[in-house]
């Protein structure tokens, strides 16, 4: 991909000088509106020492008021700059204060220039290491040092040596292919753009000579084509599948792969936003092949056999947790790389970072913040690169099913390739290749309760509480079977136990398809609860009694059914004058009177248990 | 420090500028209901450019937006009306007419209230109204201190509201499309460009603009030393001036009476192109909306300003 818009990321610990030495690079390259710049020789923050009239470089890049109220920075913010070049560079200045690592993350993630600010006289700290760490782990190749305040040691050759033979020990092995370290005083613009003579035993680059020679260096990468389709595109006579190069290149009559069907196909034609022979990496395309194929929104168009490899269900990943949302053992997530969408376990931790001790930690959750090494299983194959390789196809997110929110960022390292997980061809699908398709174990979990006892709403939080964890689940509602399936029968005892036994087989159905299925039903007779039992391994049936007391069912009645029965309105009611046969040895009995959150997690707990069993 | 340059690698910028953009709004495609918000300036000029190419040679797949204040100059109108015959957009017009009609005007109300009833509340009830899940929008990080803090897609809570202070992640090309309930986002796909670029990349692509960005001799007024173009009587009535002719243009384009001119004899691309390399001063300055209170983007926008 040729990068002429290139960028960076600016940190370092807080108080480290990071807003004065970026504002500088930004009057320095001529970035900045002459209005805007008056504004920062006029307006002061608290406690401001620079005298009106000259500029408070600082000022230049705060952006929220909450921001200037404590002067701090909170969020990443990105700023232009015309490099001597010509080229762009897009800096996004990242914050110094540990609790917002987050966002410096966020600001990493593009980087493929770091400048990181130490101050000359308070040396390396915490916050500086853990800086460069996460610039490593994100992918940036090429480091500046600036060795900021240079002034308050009086340009002090030997500290500066210190400061950098200290720091090369500890981050040379982070993965950058170069570091360079300038000394630099950004109050006073000690080689920022210039040159000074404060430090004439220094000969190097200033921050804008080794901005400018660095964004000059085209990365190496992948020649592989990667097209993740983004959209498709129809018109009156054909379909067009859109994207943006991730990596390789694509000219029409080229045969490529599309994934995850493997389907070969010979592009036709291209559309681009520029007409050109050979599209290349980074071109927004919309190709169209000579033969209808089927492919949407999340397939790659690659090239041919160029992806095998790349086809994995279970990987192992850097991963960084940016929820206050603590990851267990039982979540899964949706993960998304690019325009790809896949359910996700995070199947083993096999550490967590602590970048302060530089040890490796044995872990079993993960906190806002946690730095880890784990496993990831996804539930199908899908085509992701290293993140060495390419960063777009190897960098993904994890959300959360409930909130929605992102709750991860990861970068894949390798995939793991394991026997049990090749599909045997010569098999036809069954039960088990379904639910490791899944991810977890199916089962059945039959709900028998009068009416109004509550199994409906408890039905609903357990599915709720499985959904979120990735469990796939389907709940099999009375009522609602009796407005279909069962719509032809009546409530005689042969009707209800007829539209017991159809239940019962459509729950097995569910239960083979490698799906949860929740069955909500009166089912008020023994035998009919038997038979439907005998359809069913032990350890998949689960017979869950809502034992709620009938005053409660009578003073909820939400269907009106108990009222009406006392007004000899319904017949054969159940509960008010029909005999409810309650089970004899259920699996589990709950009270629909409890606290929902409590009866759903002993009825999830079921489901939790049966994962351990054959 | 080398020779500056800015121009030796102006077409490849463009041409990155250009695929992300194009990038993002296929992205927006992903979700349920998009929009495109159109306000018929230079930005939503290349947004709609860029929204045809994302989707060519296919049409584009969701409708436009205008909140019309009432105050906006008769010749965005015309120029609005003018392309989306010609394109064969679907347009849709959004004005708080409950608002118009109890009579709130610049002049009312002031220049911040006007603005939260006239465009805040009016985006706020078309977005509603429309059901729309996503709104694209061509607002720069350049353009203002706030807007620099704002991701390409900017997650806005119920009732449009932006929570600077703890923003959803981005990351790669990887866009969270999950919506919580009541929740909608906001795309940026021209986030990286500045002022130069939309121009440069105007005069590359040959895009027709509303011709009150090129100088011409316009009637006006001066009001506390900004120079106000007189599109209707109501202006003149307010002030009770009589207009006089000058040579003006304007570098932004809002509701008129908040929109300061500027003498200019500039009436080509590439004069304009010059103009702003030599003069460098900030766009929005000609706004005399953004003006009142420090930060008083960063307020409108917490209330769903876009």
């Amino acid at each position: 991909m040729p990068k002429n818009v290139v960028f960076a990321v600016i940190c370092g610990s807080v108080d480290d000088g990071k807003s004065t030495v970026l504002g500088r690079l930004l009057v320095d390259s001529n970035s900045i509106p002459a209005d805007t710049l008056e504004q920062a020789r006029t307006t002061r923050r608290a406690g401001s020492v620079i005298p009106v009239g000259e500029i408070d470089y600082s000022l230049l890049t705060d952006g929220l008021e909450s921001e200037r109220e404590q002067g701090i920075t909170i969020d990443v913010a990105y700023r232009h700059m015309y490099l001597p070049s010509g080229r762009r560079l897009i800096m996004s200045d990242s914050p110094g204060h540990e609790q917002y690592t987050r966002n410096m993350t966020v600001a990493t993630a593009k980087a493929d220039i770091g400048l990181l600010l130490v101050d000359a006289k308070r040396g390396v700290r915490s916050q500086t290491f853990r800086h460069a760490n996460i610039c490593g782990l994100m992918g940036v190749k090429k480091l500046i040092v600036a060795v900021n305040k240079m002034d308050s040691v009086d340009y002090s050759q030997e500290i500066f040596n210190e400061v950098v033979s200290g720091l090369d020990a500890k981050i040379k092995s982070l993965g950058f292919e170069t570091i360079e370290y300038i000394p630099v005083s950004g109050l006073i613009g000690d080689n920022v753009s210039a040159l000074s003579l404060n430090t004439n035993w220094f000969t190097g680059n200033t921050i804008m000579s080794a901005l400018n020679e660095l964004s000059a260096d085209q990365p190496i990468e992948s020649t592989s084509l990667r097209i993740p389709i983004q959209a498709v595109i129809r018109t009156v006579d054909n379909r067009g599948y859109a994207g943006q190069i991730a990596s390789g290149t694509l000219t029409v009559g080229q045969s490529v792969q599309i994934y995850p069907s493997g389907t070969q196909a010979t592009v036709s034609k291209i559309t681009g936003a520029k007409i050109a022979e050979v599209y290349v990496a980074g071109d927004a395309v919309n190709v169209e092949f000579e033969h209808e194929i089927d492919a949407a929104r999340g397939h790659m168009i690659a090239g041919i056999d160029e992806a095998n490899q790349a086809v994995s269900r279970v990987f192992l990943t850097d991963l960084i947790w940016l929820s206050d949302k603590t990851h267990t053992k039982q979540q899964s997530y949706v993960l998304k790389c690019g325009p790809i969408e896949v359910t996700a376990n995070v199947s083993d931790i096999r550490y967590v970072n602590d970048m302060d001790a530089n040890e490796q930690i044995e872990a079993t959750n993960l906190n806002m913040n946690d730095v880890a090494r784990v496993e990831i299983t996804l539930a199908r194959p899908t085509l992701l690169d290293p993140y060495a390789l390419n960063r777009d196809l190897g960098g993904f997110i994890l959300c959360d099913r409930l909130t929605q929110e992102t709750v991860a960022a990861g970068m894949v390292l390798h995939s793991i390739q394991r026997e049990s997980e090749v599909l045997r061809h010569d098999f036809s699908v069954n039960r088990e290749q379904r639910e490791s398709l899944n991810g977890h174990k199916s089962c059945v979990l039959w709900l028998t309760g009068l009416p109004s006892s509550g199994k409906s709403t408890i039905a609903d939080e357990v599915e709720k509480s499985l959904f979120s964890m990735g469990y796939r689940t389907m709940i099999i509602d009375g009522d609602t079977v009796r407005t279909g399936l069962s719509s032809d029968l009546g409530f005689t005892n042969e009707d209800r136990s007829e539209n017991v036994r159809r239940v019962a087989h459509l729950a097995n159905l569910v239960m083979q398809s490698g799906v949860v299925a929740i069955v909500a039903l009166v089912s008020p007779i023994a035998s009919d609860r038997d038979k439907a039992r005998e359809l069913f391994r032990d350890a998949d049936y689960h017979e869950i009694f809502v034992d709620t007391p009938l005053a409660v069912c009578e003073s909820r009645d939400s269907k009106g059914l108990y009222k009406r029965a006392k007004q000899n309105l319904v017949a054969n009611m159940t509960g008010a004058n029909h005999g409810y046969e309650a089970p004899e040895n259920p699996e589990l009995i709950v009270d629909g009177s409890s606290p929902l959150s409590e009866t759903t997690q002993r009825i999830v707990d079921l489901v939790l248990a049966r994962q351990d069993k054959p | 420090m080398g020779e500056m340059n800015r121009s030796a690698f102006d077409d490849a910028v463009l041409d990155e500028l250009e695929a992300q953009a194009i990038w993002a709004i296929r992205e927006c495609a992903s979700f349920q209901n998009p929009v495109l918000m159109y306000s018929v300036g230079k930005d939503s000029t290349v947004l709609l450019h860029l929204a045809r190419k994302a989707f060519a040679p296919g049409p584009v797949p969701f409708p436009i937006l205008h909140i019309n204040t009432g105050w906006k100059f008769q010749e965005m109108i015309t120029f609005r009306d003018q392309t989306v015959a010609q394109l064969g957009l679907d347009l849709r017009v959004h004005s708080n007419f409950e608002a118009m009609e109890a009579g709130v005007s610049p002049f009312s109300h002031g220049s911040d209230e006007y603005t939260r009833i006239m465009k805040t509340v009016a985006l706020r009830e078309a977005l509603d109204a429309g059901g729309f899940d996503v709104a694209i929008g061509g607002a720069r990080r350049d353009e203002e201190r706030s807007r620099a803090k704002e991701r390409m897609f900017s997650l806005r809570g119920s009732g449009h509201s932006w929570d600077p202070r703890n923003q959803r992640p981005e990351f790669w090309n990887t866009v969270n499309n999950l919506l919580p309930e009541g929740s909608t986002m906001r795309a940026f796909p021209i986030s990286n460009w500045t002022e130069l670029d939309v121009w440069k990349y105007i005069r590359r692509e040959d895009l027709a603009v509303v011709p009150l960005y090129f100088a011409s001799e316009r009637p006006t007024i001066e009001v506390n030393g900004s120079i106000l173009m007189v599109d209707d009587s109501r202006l003149t009535d307010e002030y009770n001036q009589a207009p006089v002719m000058r040579k003006i243009r304007f570098r932004t384009l809002g509701c008129y009476p908040l929109t300061a001119a500027e003498e200019s004899n500039t009436n080509s691309l590439d004069e304009l192109i010059d103009e702003l390399e030599t003069t460098n001063r900030s766009e929005r300055a000609g706004r005399l909306i953004d003006g009142e209170g420090q930060s008083s983007m960063e307020a409108k926008k917490l209330e769903g300003y876009f």
